[in-house]
């Protein structure tokens, strides 16, 4: 399946106007009318065309993550982490494989300030010659919740109201006053890097733990981290004001034009690793996705760089229609069973498929740059050239067999079906030990920030206790402080 | 046809959660797994309900206008002006018709700061007793070009362009300057009116020349005006840095507190009109839509007030899926041979079937709220219910007749097929007229924002050179004060 072969492009343009059928067009400006000032013919067909091409130039944005740029480069291997993963496109230091990559900010939508308090993201496509491998990460290293249940609610919340179309203090702090896990987020949300600088000066992180199979088939936790190469900067909120105020784009235009002057973005991704022996020895969960692994314990090992050196073509077809899908992984790299990346594996392709089309993965910027070959057929938009008789499997008029296997992770999945909340939550020590680790400023706008939030005059005497509690519990004098402020006794 | 009827809504709301299909919902917050820490399990229907509905929430946004906010209210004539028109809704003073307004911004996306540069929408949407009628037009009287062939290329141009997603001036000024039928809209555009401080404080205008009808069939040229009874008020550059900066939504929430707190905005409504007879006597093609009528001639006429007394109760369902069409007129009111008018009354249909869907003209916010009837059937998303076994006309057992013949325009239409350019241009007195009528400060913001926009560096000499000779043509003193500054010399 190639699907550049019979795909129209600018490479076969011709020197004049034409309809989309080819037909030439003399007049490109004028309607076709009753005279020089009559009314305008039903039969001007190029005009009717024109119209109707443009009536429908918008498809529907991202339910999250509209806002967005994306570039493209290549990762390069580094250090040999074979030992850990079969994946091909790990196998050795020098390996090169192409990307493309996303930024985005998450709530608000196209066209929104890249100056928005908000997390980033930070997808990453790697065309590898196994497939596709999409890592779809966040600048943040964790997340609100735990359970994609609840993600709908948590956007509709972080949403503007929907009434008003206002973001709004009371409703984002009335839904996460039930989720004491959000706590840990928020220490990341509410601190200076809750606004980068643009998107080239942030972290990236995978977020969930994943899983790194090796050819013996043994498995072992991971979490990705990405750190750019110019260190991370963030826009305190006055400076924010003047720079989304002068320019909605302005990371936009940065990564672009930093794209094209030839100063490339890098990143210099690491891993940690865990032992899925070790994982009941911590005192939180590792496969919860609001807490992060120390890194005394378990250090940041080097991988290798990513470096973003061309700039997209075109933004329709390489943003808005670029599709990212954290189900898209490669032999040697597997899901964990975090709650939250098992949800994704099913809701990411799904949006994908009502907002581009059960098609998206034909389109140029989303399909796998090796050979590939299914039964998946037809369907609207169907751009592939096909000529096979055989379109089921299996088939004795048919070669294609079943690929190669390959190792995926031989635990046992044994337990009643259940809806219910992971044993070892932990929700306070976490934010409160990086609470502490900020320098007193950085605390001080830390606290400012939330005194700000939790002045909005819908919060209720309840919510402000509630969160009152909650930061006590993480540190007492941060819960003290905020109390003071808003003149409220914590509960506890 | 009743679009009320048979629809789901809030006021069935059951005490308890359930599916879309009404089962109850037990647990809402934790998703279906093995044991507390398994994978998730795919038998979890209830979560790929609520991921799969929040997977397709998004709509496409409108082409242009993507970025607006919309509240209701009435429309009263003050004045009698039936020996003009039929129109129900317009048959004497005190007669009050229930209007939903829109005002937007009109380049940048749905999220993009409402303190931007631009153009602003100012829509409204009667609902007489005769249907509906949509009168969707702008803060500024006067548009870019005159036929709609170029739309999409005046659009395209004002966009950011589709490689770095950046509005670019090059892009804009190397476009207009094959129009200098734009000049008199630039005269807006970079003056201060295109930075309102909000959707209250700004005027409103139908754009185009209409016709109204009245009972004996005798047809009049119209334009209509929107006078806010606030007041104009305009941001400077450095305001709408700040305004815009610190909340991207500023005029959507202005206009919804403003409402919320009982200051109900108000617009007087005035017209001015022309016999058709009078047409040939200008020096400019009255139905020139980059033109405006001079008020000493034909001076303006108070019609009526319109109110807007309560927020919508759905930013989606009232916004979002709020589809205005210059098509829908009501008997009394008729098209002029405008021919971007003409175009607009395709385009703006064809658009909302593609963002909306076929069906879109039954949503409760876009149906009439008069009697309806016709056999526009079927189709995805239809929630009419019909019970008649007739779905033709005409049928001996159907009694649906044609409605009374009410009077249109009976004027001859006359001439070869043409595509043409309308031979009064007339592209440059109007706009120099305007540029003298300013206090000298004013003219100084105008000359500022002309000269940053041509010292882009990508302007060429050749477009330089065209802008300042155009801006010559309209006034010459205008012109030499860019040149000047720009040290560029006037190629005439």
């Amino acid at each position: 399946m190639d699907p550049y072969k019979y795909r129209p492009s600018s490479a076969f343009n011709s020197p004049f106007c034409t309809t989309n059928s080819g037909a030439p067009v003399f007049n490109n400006n004028s309607s076709l009318t009753v005279g020089a000032r009559g009314p305008v013919l039903l039969e001007d067909y190029h005009l009717v065309e024109k119209l109707a091409n443009f009536d429908r130039e918008r498809i529907a944005e991202r339910v999250v993550h509209a806002r967005g740029a994306s570039a493209k480069g290549f990762f390069e291997v580094t250090h040999d982490i074979a030992h850990l993963t079969c994946a091909d496109f790990l196998r050795a230091p020098g390996v090169q494989t192409p990307v493309i990559v996303r930024f985005s900010t998450v709530i608000h939508e196209r066209g929104s300030p890249e100056t928005l308090r908000d997390p980033r993201g930070f997808a990453v496509k790697f065309y590898t010659r196994e497939g596709n491998f999409d890592l779809v990460g966040n600048n943040f290293p964790v997340f609100f919740i735990r359970d994609g249940m609840k993600f709908p609610d948590m956007v509709h919340a972080l949403k503007p109201n929907p009434k008003s179309h206002i973001q709004e203090n009371w409703r984002v702090l009335d839904f996460f006053s039930h989720h004491p896990e959000s706590l840990h987020m928020f220490t990341f949300l509410f601190d200076d890097i809750g606004i980068p600088q643009d998107y080239r000066h942030m972290d990236g992180s995978g977020v969930h733990t994943f899983t790194l199979i090796n050819r013996a088939g043994k498995s072992t936790y991971v979490k990705f981290h990405w750190k750019p190469t110019c260190g991370v900067k963030s826009l305190l909120e006055e400076k924010a004001i003047r720079v989304g105020g002068a320019n909605h784009s302005h990371a936009t235009q940065d990564l672009y034009d930093s794209i094209a002057a030839g100063n490339y973005p890098e990143w210099k991704p690491s891993i940690q690793i865990m032992g899925p022996e070790h994982e009941d020895k911590f005192d939180f969960d590792p496969l919860d996705v609001t807490k992060t692994w120390p890194e005394d314990i378990l250090p940041l090992q080097p991988v290798g760089r990513l470096v973003l050196n061309k700039n997209i073509d075109n933004f329709l077809y390489m943003n808005e229609q670029l599709a990212f899908c954290p189900s898209i992984v490669v032999p040697g790299v597997y899901y964990s069973d975090d709650k939250m990346l098992q949800t994704r594996i099913f809701s990411y392709s799904d949006t994908q498929r009502y907002r581009l089309g059960p098609n998206y993965l034909q389109l140029p910027a989303n399909a796998p740059k090796c050979a590939h070959h299914n039964n998946h057929y037809d369907g609207s938009m169907n751009f592939m050239h096909r000529d096979e008789e055989i379109d089921y499997f299996p088939s004795r008029y048919d070669q294609v067999r079943h690929a190669e296997v390959y190792p995926i992770p031989s635990t046992v999945c044994s337990g009643k079906r259940e809806k219910c909340i992971i044993q070892k939550e932990n929700n306070f020590k976490q934010p409160g030990e990086r609470y502490r680790s900020f320098t007193p400023d950085r605390q001080e706008r830390f606290i400012r920030r939330w005194v700000e939030a939790l002045s909005d005059p819908r919060i209720t005497y309840e919510i402000r206790s509630i969160w009152i509690t909650y930061w006590s519990q993480a540190d007492k004098s941060l819960g003290q402080k905020l109390a003071s402020r808003l003149n409220v006794r914590p509960s506890i | 046809m009743d679009p009320s009827k048979y629809r789901p809504s809030s006021a069935y709301d059951t005490p308890f959660l359930t599916t879309n299909a009404g089962g109850p919902v037990y647990n809402n917050v934790s998703s279906l797994t093995v044991g507390p820490r398994g994978p998730v399990l795919l038998e979890d229907y209830y979560l790929i309900e609520k991921l799969a509905t929040f997977d397709r929430e998004k709509i496409p946004e409108r082409v242009v206008h993507a970025r607006g906010a919309s509240a209701k209210g009435f429309f009263e004539v003050t004045h009698d002006i039936s020996h003009l028109t039929c129109a129900d809704f317009l048959r004497a003073p005190g007669a009050q018709t229930p209007v939903i307004c829109r005002f937007s911004t009109v380049v940048h996306e749905r999220g993009s700061p409402e303190s931007i540069r631009d153009i602003r929408g100012f829509a409204v949407k009667f609902y007489t007793r005769e249907g509906n009628f949509d009168l969707v037009g702008n803060n500024v009287p006067v548009f870019f070009n005159r036929d709609a062939k170029s739309f999409p290329d005046t659009i395209r141009a004002l966009k950011p362009n589709p490689k770095s997603h950046i509005q670019e001036n090059w892009r804009i000024l190397d476009f207009f300057s094959f129009l200098p039928e734009s000049l008199h809209t630039f005269a807006f555009f970079y003056d201060d009116v295109c930075l309102p401080t909000d959707y209250r404080h700004m005027e409103g205008f139908g754009v185009h020349a209409y016709q109204l009808i009245n009972k004996e069939g005798k047809a009049h040229y119209v334009k209509f005006h929107w006078k806010p009874t606030c007041g104009v008020k305009c941001m400077s550059e450095e305001e709408a840095i700040r305004v815009g900066g610190t909340n991207h939504s500023h005029a959507t929430k202005d206009l919804y507190d403003s409402i919320a707190a009982g200051n109900y905005p108000e617009w007087k409504l005035f017209i001015q009109t022309m016999d058709p007879e009078d047409v040939d006597k200008f020096d400019f093609d009255p139905l020139d839509v980059t033109k405006t009528w001079p008020e000493d001639l034909l001076p303006l006429i108070p019609v009526g007030r319109l109110v807007l007394n309560r927020n919508i109760d759905n930013f989606f369902a009232e916004n979002e899926q709020l589809a205005f069409n210059p098509g829908h007129i009501v008997p009394g009111i008729y098209y002029s041979e405008d021919k971007l008018l003409q175009t607009r009354i395709f385009a703006y249909a064809d658009t909302q079937r593609h963002r909306i869907g076929p069906n879109y003209m039954q949503l409760p916010v876009n149906a009439p709220k008069c009697g309806h009837h016709n056999n526009h059937r079927d189709g995805a998303m239809n929630m009419t219910h019909r019970d008649e076994e007739v779905d033709y006309l005409p049928s001996r057992f159907d009694p649906c007749r044609p409605a009374e013949q009410y009077p249109i325009p009976s004027c001859v239409l006359n001439g070869r097929r043409t595509n043409c350019v309308i031979p009064k241009e007339n592209n440059f007195k109007q706009a120099g007229e305007r540029y003298r009528s300013w206090e000298p400060d004013r003219q100084d913001r105008y000359i500022n924002k002309w000269v940053e926009s041509l010292s882009d560096p990508r302007v060429t000499h050749e477009i330089r050179s065209i802008w300042i000779s155009y801006l010559s043509q309209a006034d010459k003193s205008c012109g030499q004060k860019v040149a000047s500054r720009l040290t560029v010399k006037p190629t005439m």
